[in-house]
This record gives C-alpha cells, sequence and structure tokens, in this order.
C-alpha cells in the first residue's frame, strides 16, 4: 500500500497527566519531607526550600549572599575542605534564591549519599561565613552584577519590574553594584539565624530513593528541632506603580534595543491564573505564538518575542519581552498592539483554540523528564501550598478553556492603557 | 549505561531506538552530519541559516510548528561547527506525526525566496542580539580566526561575515541540500516508552521509500600545525578586561581528547580547582578562571581564560595564569587530584542519562562520531588515564607555539 504523505497521522492526546507518586514524611521535628521516587539510575536530587527569599532581607544582596556563602565555610569545615570534598564525590550543589524563597540543591550518587548529606548539614546548619571568603564572594559578585548590567535586555526588566511595584517594594527592587561593598559577616549571620531553620523549611528529595535514604536524610535534618526561627511576617508594602507608562532607559552603545510591556496581574491561585496562562500562550507563550508568527516570521524583526505569566507568592505580572534593532522598536511595538487588540476584538478560532491546548497538554508532559525536573515542578507547587492536585487542576481547567473565555479576559486584563512599556537602546 | 538498537533502512538511514518507561514522552532526534565546517568559505554561516529554512515547511505539511502543536509536540534545532541536530518531543502516542514531519522534511523541503529574506533577516537579529549586543560577545569571532588560518573553524556558526547570510540565494539553498540532507548522512534516534522493533517499523514505513543520494563530501582541508606564538589585542566596551588563552590540541579520535579533557578538569572544574583556588581565592588578580576543551570532531582547542579585577595589571594576570600551566607541565598530578577529576566525569554522565532529551542527542553524536558504542565505554578511556598521562600530554599541548591569546580589554577600567 502506498504511502500517503498528504495526511497527517491520527493522533490523540491524554486525558490525564500521568504525574508520578509522592510520599509526604512528617520528620520528628516537625520538618516536611516530600519523596519521590522515580528513574533508573542510582542518583538522588536532594533539595531543601527556605522560606527566606530577598523579601525578608532588610538591606540589598543580605538575602542571596547568605545563601551563596553557605558553603564557604562553616564551624567544622573550611571552605576548601567543603569544595573538596563535594567535588571528589562527583557531587554538586547549586543555589537559587527568588523574591520569596531560597532553595539549596544537591546532586549526589546513591552511594555518596550520606557522605554529601553530611556536608549539607554542616552547610546549612552550621556556615561560619568568614570574612576573607566574603570578601572574595563581594569582589566577583560585584564585577558579575556590572557585566550583567550591561545588557539591555537586563537594564530593561528591571526598569520595568521596578515601574510595576516601586523600586522599594520587595517585589520591585533591584541591587546596584555599589550595594555589595555595604555587606557583612554579622547581616549575614544574622540573616541566616533568622530564617535557617527547621520550622522554615520543606525538603523534597526525588531519583532513586529508599528507606536507606530517607533514614539518612531524618538522620541529618529530621531529628531534633535546629535553628532558632524569630521570623516575623515582612510587612506588606504598598505597590507603588509608576505613573509613565512609557519609560525609555537610553544605552546608546547598544545595537539592539530591549523592550518590555506589561502590567501587574496576581498569582497562581487567583481564579483567572489558567486562563490568562492560556491566553498569554497564544499571544506569545510559544514558538508559534501570534507574536512570534507575526514579529519574528512574518516581519523578520527579531530573533525571538515571548510573553510570560510570571508569578510570586503575593501578586505576578504579565510581560512581553523582545531585543530587536534601534529602527525597529516602533514597528514592533504597532505590531505588539495589534495583537493585543486582535485577542480583544475577534474571538480565537477553534482551530487555534484547540491547537494551543494541544500544545499546553504537550508542554506539561513535557516537564515530567527526569528525577530533576518533577522536582522542580513538585517545589513549585508545594510553594503555593498544594501538591501535584494543582497540576491536575489546571490539567482539567485547560480543557475546559472557551473562545469566549478568552475574549473576555483579553479585555478584561490587557486594556492597552493599562499597560507599562519600557524600552532600553539607543534613542 | 544506554541500552540501545541500532538499525540501518536499505537507503542508509541508522536508526537508534532506546526504551525509557518514565517518560509518557517521545524524543524523535534527526542529525545531520553537517555543520559550519563543511561551509563554502565564501558562503559561511549557511548550515545554519539552513537549519531556519528547514522551519519553513514541506510539500505535504505546511507548518511544522502547527502541525506538531496540534499534537502537544513541539521541536527546534541547532547548528554547531560539525553537525546540524532537530529534535521533536510530543506524546509517544503520537509518533508518528513526528515521522511524517521529519521523511517528508528529507523527502521534500519547501524553501521560497520569501522564505529566505524573512530567516536572513532573524538571523542578522540573533547576530545581533547574541554576538554583537552582549559583552563578550564576539571573543568566538576573534578567537577563532586567530587560532585557524585554514580550517573552517576559522569561522563561527553564524558566519565570517553576516555579509556572506546577506548573499544567500535559492540556488545555494538547493544545492546545500542535496549535498547533505541525504538519508544516509542522517542518523535519528529515538527514545519513548515504545518497543525496538514496532518503532523501527514505523520509521521503515516513513524514511524507507526516500531515496539516497550521493554523498560528496569535499576533503575539509587540515590546519597545518602552528610553531609561532599568536596575539590579538581589542578593546572593548565592557566591565572587565579578559584573557583567553587557546591552545591546539588532538581531534575527537585521538585517546589524548579524554586526557585533555580531564586536565582542564583539573584547571577549573569546581570550586576545589586549581584555577579557582591558586588564581581566583588566593591572588586578588582575578575575577573568574576557566578552563574547556571546545569538544570538536577535527583538532580543537583547549582554552584557558580568565576574568580580571579592575586595575589588574595584565601582564600580571598572565604571568600568573602562565604559572599555573607551568606547574601542569612539570609535576605530576596526585591521585588524589586524578581520582577526583575522575569521579565527577563519571557522576556528570550519570546524571545527563536522567534525561530522556539528553539521551536522544548523545546517541546520534556517538552514531555521528563513527562509534556508537564509545557513549557507554567511553568512561573506561577516562579510568585508565594515568597521572603521567596528564603530564605527557600538558607537555605536548601548553606549548607557548601551539597558542593564540586574545587580550580582550576594557576600555573602561585601565
Amino acid at each position: 500500500m502506498k504511502l500517503n504523505r498528504t495526511i497527517a497521522p491520527e493522533f490523540k492526546l491524554p486525558h490525564k497527566i500521568p504525574l508520578p507518586a509522592v510520599t509526604d514524611i512528617c520528620l520528628q521535628n516537625g520538618l516536611p519531607l516530600s519523596v519521590i521516587n522515580t528513574g533508573d539510575a542510582d542518583v538522588l536530587r536532594f533539595s531543601i526550600v527556605f522560606d527566606a527569599g530577598t523579601r525578608y532581607q532588610s538591606q540589598f544582596l543580605v538575602a542571596s549572599s547568605t545563601l551563596n556563602m553557605l558553603a564557604e565555610g562553616t564551624k567544622k569545615y573550611t571552605p576548601t575542605e567543603i569544595s573538596e570534598q563535594l567535588d571528589f564525590y562527583g557531587a554538586s550543589v547549586d543555589f537559587d534564591i527568588d523574591r520569596d524563597w531560597s532553595c539549596i540543591t544537591f546532586y549526589s550518587l546513591t552511594r555518596h549519599f550520606e557522605k554529601v548529606m553530611e556536608i549539607a548539614e554542616q552547610i546549612i546548619k552550621y556556615p561560619a561565613f568568614p570574612e576573607k571568603e566574603l570578601d572574595i564572594y563581594k569582589q566577583n559578585q560585584k564585577q558579575q552584577l556590572i557585566i550583567e548590567r550591561e545588557k539591555v535586555a537586563t537594564i530593561a526588566r528591571e526598569a520595568f519590574v521596578s515601574a510595576l511595584f516601586g523600586k522599594t517594594h520587595h517585589y520591585g527592587a533591584f541591587a546596584h553594584p555599589d550595594d555589595y561593598d555595604k555587606l557583612n559577616c554579622s547581616l549575614l549571620n544574622k540573616f541566616h539565624e533568622k530564617y535557617y531553620s527547621a520550622d522554615n523549611a520543606f525538603i523534597v528529595v526525588s531519583g532513586k530513593v529508599s528507606e536507606k535514604e530517607i533514614k539518612i536524610i531524618s538522620d541529618f535534618f529530621g531529628g531534633n528541632v535546629w535553628g532558632n526561627t524569630q521570623k516575623t511576617e515582612s510587612e506588606q508594602q504598598k505597590i507603588v506603580s509608576s505613573p509613565e507608562k512609557t519609560i525609555h532607559v537610553p544605552k546608546n552603545d547598544s545595537v539592539q534595543s530591549a523592550i518590555r510591556i506589561g502590567k501587574i496581574l496576581f498569582n497562581k491561585n487567583h481564579d483567572d491564573y489558567c486562563g490568562m496562562l492560556f491566553l498569554n500562550t497564544v499571544l506569545g507563550g510559544y514558538f508559534g505564538s501570534r507574536l512570534m508568527k507575526n514579529i519574528r516570521e512574518e516581519k523578520g524583526y527579531t530573533y525571538g518575542i515571548y510573553s510570560n505569566i510570571v508569578c510570586m507568592r503575593d501578586s505576578g505580572y504579565f510581560t512581553i519581552s523582545t531585543e530587536v534593532a534601534n529602527e525597529y522598536v516602533e514597528l514592533a511595538l504597532k505590531e505588539i498592539k495589534n495583537e493585543i487588540l486582535r485577542l480583544q476584538q475577534q474571538k480565537i478560532t477553534k482551530d487555534e483554540l484547540s491547537l494551543v491546548k494541544n500544545y499546553i497538554i504537550g508542554d506539561m508532559l513535557r516537564s515530567i523528564d527526569g528525577a530533576w525536573k518533577i522536582a522542580d515542578m513538585y517545589i513549585d507547587v508545594r510553594q503555593i501550598g498544594t501538591g501535584f492536585e494543582y497540576i491536575e487542576k489546571i490539567f482539567d481547567e485547560i480543557l475546559k478553556i472557551t473562545p469566549n473565555r478568552m475574549l473576555d479576559l483579553a479585555n478584561k486584563y490587557l486594556d492597552t492603557n493599562t499597560l507599562t512599556t519600557v524600552i532600553s537602546g539607543r534613542c | 549505561m544506554i541500552e540501545y538498537k541500532k538499525f540501518t533502512l536499505k537507503n542508509g538511514l541508522t536508526l537508534l531506538t532506546h526504551r525509557d518507561s518514565s517518560s509518557p514522552m517521545a524524543i524523535v532526534n534527526v542529525l545531520y552530519k553537517v555543520g559550519a565546517r563543511d561551509e563554502n568559505p565564501e558562503k559561511t554561516g549557511f548550515a545554519h541559516l539552513f537549519e531556519h529554512l528547514m522551519f519553513s515547511g514541506s510539500k505535504n505539511v505546511k507548518s511544522f510548528d502547527g502541525e506538531l502543536q496540534i499534537v502537544g509536540g513541539e521541536n527546534n534545532a541547532f547548528t554547531c561547527n560539525d553537525y546540524t541536530n532537530y529534535y521533536i518531543t510530543l506524546p509517544k502516542e503520537n509518533i508518528e506525526t513526528a515521522l511524517w514531519i521529519e521523511s517528508d522534511r528529507m523527502l521534500y523541503p519547501n524553501i521560497t525566496q520569501q522564505n529566505i529574506d524573512i530567516q536572513r533577516s532573524v538571523v542578522i537579529e540573533e547576530f545581533n542580539q547574541r554576538y554583537l549586543n552582549q559583552p563578550y560577545g564576539d571573543v568566538w569571532l576573534l578567537l577563532r580566526p586567530l587560532a585557524y588560518k585554514v580550517h573552517p573553524y576559522m569561522w563561527a556558526t553564524i558566519g565570517k561575515n553576516i555579509e556572506h547570510i546577506k548573499n544567500a540565494t535559492l540556488d545555494d539553498v538547493k544545492c546545500f541540500f542535496d549535498l547533505y540532507y541525504s538519508p544516509s548522512n542522517a542518523v535519528i534516534s529515538i527514545v519513548a516508552d515504545i518497543e525496538h522493533e514496532k518503532i523501527y517499523e514505523l520509521v521503515e514505513k516513513w524514511f524507507g521509500e526516500i531515496p539516497d543520494r550521493p554523498n560528496i563530501r569535499h576533503e575539509i582541508p587540515k590546519e597545518p600545525q602552528q610553531t609561532e606564538s599568536r596575539a590579538l589585542t581589542v578593546e572593548r566596551n565592557v566591565p572587565l578586561t579578559c584573557l583567553y588563552k587557546a591552545y591546539k590540541m588532538c581531534n575527537r579520535e585521538n585517546s589524548d581528547y579524554y586526557v585533555c579533557d580531564l586536565l582542564t578538569d583539573i584547571l577549573s572544574s569546581g570550586k576545589s580547582s586549581r584555577l579557582y583556588q591558586n588564581l581566583v581565592k588566593d591572588t586578588n588578580l582575578f575575577a573568574g578562571a576557566n578552563a574547556f576543551i571546545s569538544g570538536d570532531i577535527d583538532e580543537g582547542l583547549l582554552i584557558v581564560s580568565a576574568r580580571l579585577l579592575p586595575n589588574t595589571d595584565i601582564e600580571k594576570a598572565e604571568a600568573a595564569i602562565d604559572n599555573e600551566i607551568e606547574k601542569m607541565r612539570t609535576t605530576k598530578v596526585s591521585e588524589y587530584e586524578l581520582k577526583k577529576v575522575k569521579n565527577k566525569i563519571e557522576s556528570s554522565q550519570i546524571y545527563s542519562e536522567t534525561s530522556i532529551m539528553n539521551k536522544a542527542m548523545i546517541l546520534c553524536y556517538y552514531e555521528m562520531l563513527g562509534n556508537i558504542e564509545l557513549m557507554n565505554t567511553e568512561l573506561d578511556y577516562y579510568r585508565a588515564i594515568t597521572a603521567d598521562d596528564i603530564l605527557r600530554v600538558s607537555k605536548d599541548v601548553f606549548v607557548k607555539e601551539k597558542c593564540s591569546t586574545l587580550y580582550y580589554k576594557s576600555a573602561v577600567s585601565k
């Protein structure tokens, strides 16, 4: 039988998302431990998340520096001893921080897990913050930040988020390289004392996890209460958005300009989150999006244009971001506006709706690739106070999205008069 | 350890399958054995531009993206100096959609003058965004032609000169396709929770009828041995002065390749490494230092790079780096240090095999090298390396006359 290439093969999509089972354990001291046993390789990922993001710092860079300096010497080990041991056991450690949370992740072969946890315990509970190491850190990080702030994308992103939340709000503030000069060991020590404790954390472990590894975690982190939480809720700061709707930040030696457009929305618990996630995908959330088709694939103004829904614990925002040649700025802005108006005026077709639906479903399935990514996914839902049932809920809601809902949301949230535009480049 | 099955179709297409039950997704990865090193020196950047054009649709599939998105899939690609790699991820039930698309693209791509005009413009913006408008974005554009005088590694995948991209014609595109996009010049790997034989059947169904074309590969000119030290100084509007020392090393087939890899790990893998401990922490001259190999198939580069703190004397900094390099040439590494970098190689290999996407790419890559078994036996080569090997190869590689140095000076901090 001759193959008919003109007809697409049949396809089907799952009605449920196949998430791995999670076992939640409460350790003796009350510290929650979630275990995701998945994969064949003899490896583990251990993440401990603290409610210790930058929102809690009283001075710029204190939260991130406390986190990044944890492995730079402890009461028992010198910084060289720590890095020697981690390197020798083929383990690695990552430090991540955002506005709300900080996270320390260890990757380890199963056979070295106990040794790695012994070091992890020292790093997390007993850091020493030696002055010499802090000086090196400050010096190098400062230079790193100076380089980062040469990029128009960075300049535009910072100016944009500051315009939305206000320069002093914990979601809108950005450090200056000179802020590194103001750090000292005692600031870091105090921050660590205040926020790095058993009752301000949760642990997610994924990979090949047996009773033996759970016992190890429990021995190092789950026995007595450790740390001494004196946490006070960070004050609810008032959002002070910039009254200017268009902001230019000149960078005259730049070949391209970075554009950011958007507004404040809400966090992931909002009723319209899923709908806006969908609308955002239609507009600029994937490679086949309207913005990408129009501005890259039809006009060739840019290498890429995307939109995003970014969520923090208490708020969130919508943003469109791109980099275009300086001379294309006005044309790109015009097309972006046209695409938003089109969402407000015309119902999206059934075809596009089902295409985006299927794309999002595929994207959710894609995030279940391996023990590392699954852990990220779980930490994410754990931070909004749920478990994988949240992913299942979003999955079901995606299946039920209608063109009318899209039209309503585009009008409710994307009125172009309410959007803030930031352009950084040659003016 | 990746278990796999290898099949060869009558038209010369190689298929590699690996079963993984941990994911609901399938990966379909197609590698074409063509990269920037195969380009005409007057038409550089072409392999990469062509990769962009390969997303323009084919005779029976108008929009690859559209057809994939509707079945929950996504695709992308990248071009490097040695090869071009296309990949699709989609729910495993829909794997035939990926095979339909990839086979139609191999049969009848549909590239028009209009596609060329648009993608040319996109690539120029990519050039601006990634190479010109980033601090240090043009380092490789400077370092390559300094280190290579004959071999096509002298240009980056984006091209030697953006004019080359501007001049690309429809004829060039057709000719490139005929030369390089034939079944026997491709390798396909599929990782999914599907039986090997079933995958083979489906691949045979979609790709079996594609006629092979002869592969006329032109000889890639061999870079003559470098016999003089080279240097280039540029000044840029960047915050910190950087230094790049690029030494010539062996090709991918040579077992010394692994020795080079390990010796750069000794220098800079992890915070316990020599460059971090001895240069960044102890001298107060550097904001960062790194050593790595370029990983090319033909004779590649071993690079030692450093970022200097403001107001650092560049000669003093270079002397400190040279001192570390000299130690590698004259003193044997300890057994402990050797064991440490070997452990790290082993664990990073195991880590990389936790992702189905990585596994699919690993399969195609090693098959392209001409020895798929290597992906599972390579670790033995690393394990066998001795302190004497490190010393011998250090002596051989770290020679002034084989080095090209780029002084990338900050116009701000002098």
